[in-house]
């Protein structure tokens, strides 16, 4: 058929859970009241996924404040920052890396059985990649980026493996950092080969990644060792999409086709009018539609009007094109 | 003379809720609920706070946190005809992001935009308050051009637009100015365009004044040759990227200041003023000559405050240091 649909990972937090994660960060409840709130959450937005339609779905990162920190306070070597900005009036508490890092349980195993359970569609699990992992924390520890990357990327690989194991067949390995340096692009290959190479065969794994200059490296990028790419288009105004035409044999496409960093929702004519321009490079067997990145920057009211769009454009292009 | 100088940007978020106040009202006015002058009122605060902390770091140059600034680029698009904000783009290797210019029209500038900013820093501190731009050039190439067609007719008219308000900033007082060029490190062939844009700039200036041309992110050797090419009173070195490039000081005619950033604004680990000035003993006769600042080789937008404060604070124990120990001309 082609042309499914899923989304990248972060949903907006129900007021009521952001009140419960602050309470507990004072330490006003315990850990099981947090859970329940969160437990609240994915099934809302699991099921606001299913009422839309979605192919594939997320449990939200319900649990999750920032896709590194989340990481970082589960990792053994890792302790977390101070605030620092991220961008526009965004902060976050940037990992310190201060030791060897490890894995002393799976992270987030539980959590996508939860959602799996949860929903009567496949659920995808989401991982940060080691590199982002890497270059979006504070290094106090290991000699060199690539000894921190490699420590990292065995941990990952880990968790991926553990993910599999529980069955989960779609793994998505967030790596927006993945052009910082051009030069370490070929780290970038090794520390993904790690992670995924422990899973071939077992899951499709994806690869997301936004907001970049790739431009000079994307071509490097599209050889990275994953079945597909999840990629924010819309934000840049499709400024690579020529570039897809190179997309690897074999390989997916998860195309960006609203931006997450407007409040303005695109209509389904709009949202139409991207995926016709990707399926101008792809055939649509080989891809996929998705938002530019997570919605967790939106209203839970914005974050439905644009996958609604989205999907009512998705369904509109299929009947155009007789998929 | 050698002083102790901030870079430019200083995180306008602390740990307390006190210290969160710009971070909330920036919320609260997204849902409509107090006004652009309410705002107004809270970067005020914030500058007057930031400014503070850099002179308890005993800063000799300060800035004023480029507090009001969402980010490098955006907040001169903001302010400027002919140019809007747009996509997300990374700022160079750091995780902080920005929005890219997108050029829709002539550039020109609707009003003053910084003299306000710095007559709030310049009230509270009796130190010489520095005023950070973006280089002509580093801007025209992160931007998308619609309009000029090529990059240096954008270029030049950001550097037009930037000249009439450092003019302004002149009349207002301000003596101390920089241009940021992060890409001239990685653009050695924008080297008479950024001689060329940055001149016009630093011709506002006004007589006497401070005038910083800063590199960071990388370095200029592959400007070996020409680095007298370059305008200004004082160049900008990123000795953290390049821990030799001390090596170009040679090549840089006696009387050109240096402003050497020597503690890395992108890592919480905390440098040692005493390991630093030992890197820097070597190279005591090419910097005992000259105007020396030191500082972290570019703003500390990308640390927790508290981590900020130390790395001045470094910067001014490696200025005691080196005072102490070499025979600087008064």
């Amino acid at each position: 058929m082609g042309l499914l649909t899923s989304t990248i990972g972060s949903f907006p937090k129900p007021k009521e859970l952001r009140k419960k994660r602050l309470l507990f960060a004072e330490g006003e409840i315990e850990a099981a009241e947090l859970r329940e709130a969160e437990d609240r959450a994915v099934r809302e937005v699991l099921l606001l996924q299913e009422e839309l339609g979605l192919d594939l779905l997320v449990d939200g990162e319900m649990d999750r404040g920032d896709m590194t920190t989340f990481f970082a306070e589960r990792l053994e070597g890792m302790e977390l920052s101070g605030l620092v900005r991220s961008y526009g009036n965004r902060y976050y508490r940037k990992p310190v890396i201060v030791g060897d890092v490890s894995r002393t349980a799976p992270m987030t195993v539980e959590r996508w059985r939860f959602a799996r359970d949860a929903s009567s569609r496949p659920v995808k699990a989401i991982l940060t990649g080691p590199y982002t992992l890497m270059d979006w924390s504070f290094d106090e520890h290991y000699d060199s980026r690539e000894a921190c990357c490699m420590a990292l990327a065995g941990v990952v690989r880990s968790e991926a493996e553990d993910l599999a194991a529980a069955g989960a067949a779609e793994i998505q390995i967030d790596e927006p950092a993945v052009s910082a340096r051009p030069e370490e692009l070929a780290l970038v290959h090794r520390a993904l080969e790690e992670v995924t190479a422990g899973i071939r065969g077992r899951a499709r794994t994806w690869c997301h990644i936004c907001y970049g200059e790739f431009g000079p490296v994307m071509d490097q990028i599209l050889a990275l060792p994953v079945d597909g790419f999840l990629l924010e288009l819309s934000n840049s105004d499709f400024d690579q999409l020529d570039s897809l035409k190179r997309l690897p044999e074999g390989k997916l496409l998860g195309a960006g086709v609203v931006d997450v960093h407007t409040h303005v929702v695109e209509t389904p004519e709009e949202v139409g009018q991207r995926i016709d321009r990707v399926l101008e490079v792809l055939p649509p067997e080989r891809v996929w539609i998705n938002p530019d990145c997570g919605l967790k920057t939106r209203t839970l009211d914005e974050a439905r009007q644009k996958l609604a769009a989205m999907v009512k454009s998705v369904r509109a292009v299929r009947e155009a094109r007789g998929l | 003379m050698i002083r102790a100088a901030n870079h430019g940007f200083y995180p306008r978020v602390g740990e307390s809720p006190l210290d969160q106040q710009l971070r909330t009202i920036l919320r609260i006015l997204d849902r409509g609920k107090v006004t652009e002058a309410d705002v107004r009122a809270v970067e005020d605060e914030v500058t007057t706070i930031v400014v503070a902390e850099q002179s308890r770091a005993f800063i000799d140059m300060v800035t004023d946190g480029l507090v009001r600034w969402e980010g490098p680029l955006s907040h001169v698009a903001r302010h400027l005809e002919g140019l809007e904000a747009h996509d997300l783009v990374r700022w160079f290797d750091t995780n902080f992001y920005d929005r890219r210019p997108v050029v829709v029209g002539p550039i020109a500038r609707k009003a003053p935009f910084l003299v306000r900013d710095y007559e709030v820093a310049s009230a509270v501190t009796e130190k010489p308050v520095k005023i950070v731009l973006p280089g002509p050039v580093t801007f025209a190439r992160l931007s998308r051009d619609n309009h000029y067609g090529s990059l240096e007719a954008m270029a030049v008219a950001v550097a037009e637009a930037l000249a009439g308000e450092v003019a302004d900033l002149a009349e207002a007082g301000a003596r101390c100015f920089q241009l940021d060029e992060p890409l001239l490190c990685r653009r050695p062939e924008d080297l008479e365009l950024v001689a060329d844009t940055a001149g016009r700039v630093f011709g506002a200036s006004g007589e006497g004044a401070t005038t910083i041309l800063s590199t960071y992110f990388g370095d200029l050797t592959a400007l070996s040759g020409r680095l007298d090419r370059l305008p200004g009173t004082h160049i900008g070195l990123d000795l953290v990227w390049n821990r030799s490039g001390f090596d170009l000081l040679a090549q840089l005619p006696e009387d050109r200041g240096v402003v050497l950033g020597v503690f890395d604004s992108r890592t919480t680990k905390l440098e040692d003023a005493g390991e630093v000035a030992e890197r820097m003993e070597p190279y005591r006769e090419a910097l005992i000559k000259r105007d020396v600042m030191v500082g972290p080789q570019t703003g500390l937008e990308y640390l927790p405050r508290d981590q900020a404060f130390d790395k001045l604070l470094q910067a001014r124990y490696l200025v005691e240091k080196l005072s102490e120990e070499w025979p600087w001309a008064s």
